[in-house]
């Protein structure tokens, strides 16, 4: 997700990081009521995504963020690491 | 803000739930027998042969106290003399499939590989289950004869 890290560094001149998570982690923050992202293109999400995820392709991830739950923590994840 | 930098394929990997058009889809997760009978290194291999045959199998996955696959006794390694331990007749380190792999694939590679059964495990090495090739050949066939079916409703409809 380096798309995402880097483009959470330089949005609106602010430094924000996110925070890497386990998926334990994700389980823990999930059942806490933590709202899941997942950022591949929508064909991949449709086939499978994690349960309760919802889909926001990773160019309109700002826009999304207004139409999140701010009072939630949010997980976006990918397909992996690479 | 949180990143699961490990993404989808991690979950999948650990044989997680999913949602989406492939939840229902088979797979060696899905398909794998999760009742297969499970040993420790340090058994004795004669007890081990006749618990396992004794449940109707003819397979045993070594595990550690964590469920962590270490090896296989197939048929052959549970015919080991007697005074063997399971540590010393097992196949150490067999090769082990992540639970999201579509049945279709797993099928085709047992069969390329003349394999009969295979253990599945999560991406941390936990044992899910012992896959066999009857199962995972039944399942594959189950999965193209309805989706053929379906295809041919489609045909039928238009």
């Amino acid at each position: 997700m380096k798309e995402t890290r880097s483009y959470m560094i330089n949005r609106k001149g602010r430094t924000h990081m996110p925070r890497t998570v386990d998926r334990r982690e994700v389980q823990r923050l999930v059942e806490q009521g933590a709202q899941l992202v997942e950022v591949l293109p929508l064909e991949e999400y449709e086939e499978q995504h994690l349960p309760s995820a919802v889909h926001t392709p990773l160019r309109h991830i700002e826009e999304a963020e207004t139409s999140l739950d701010r009072t939630r923590p949010v997980i976006v994840y990918c397909w992996d690491s690479a | 803000m949180y990143d699961y930098t490990a993404g989808k394929l991690d979950w999948l990997a650990a044989g997680l739930p999913i949602e989406g058009e492939f939840a229902g889809r088979p797979t060696a997760g899905s398909v794998a027998r999760r009742d297969v009978p499970t040993c420790r290194l340090d058994e004795p291999i004669d007890a081990v042969r006749e618990r396992v045959r004794g449940v109707g199998w003819d397979a045993c996955v070594v595990t550690n106290q964590e469920g962590v696959v270490l090896g296989l006794l197939r048929e052959q390694q549970l015919d080991a003399p007697a005074r063997e331990t399971v540590e010393q007749a097992m196949r150490p380190g067999p090769s082990t499939f992540r639970p999201h792999l579509p049945i279709a694939e797993m099928a085709q590679r047992m069969r390329e590989h003349d394999t009969v059964n295979v253990p599945v495990t999560t991406s941390d090495g936990r044992l899910v289950g012992l896959l066999r090739r009857e199962d995972a050949e039944r399942a594959a066939e189950e999965l193209h004869r309805a989706h053929h079916e379906h295809e041919e409703d489609d045909h039928v409809g238009a």
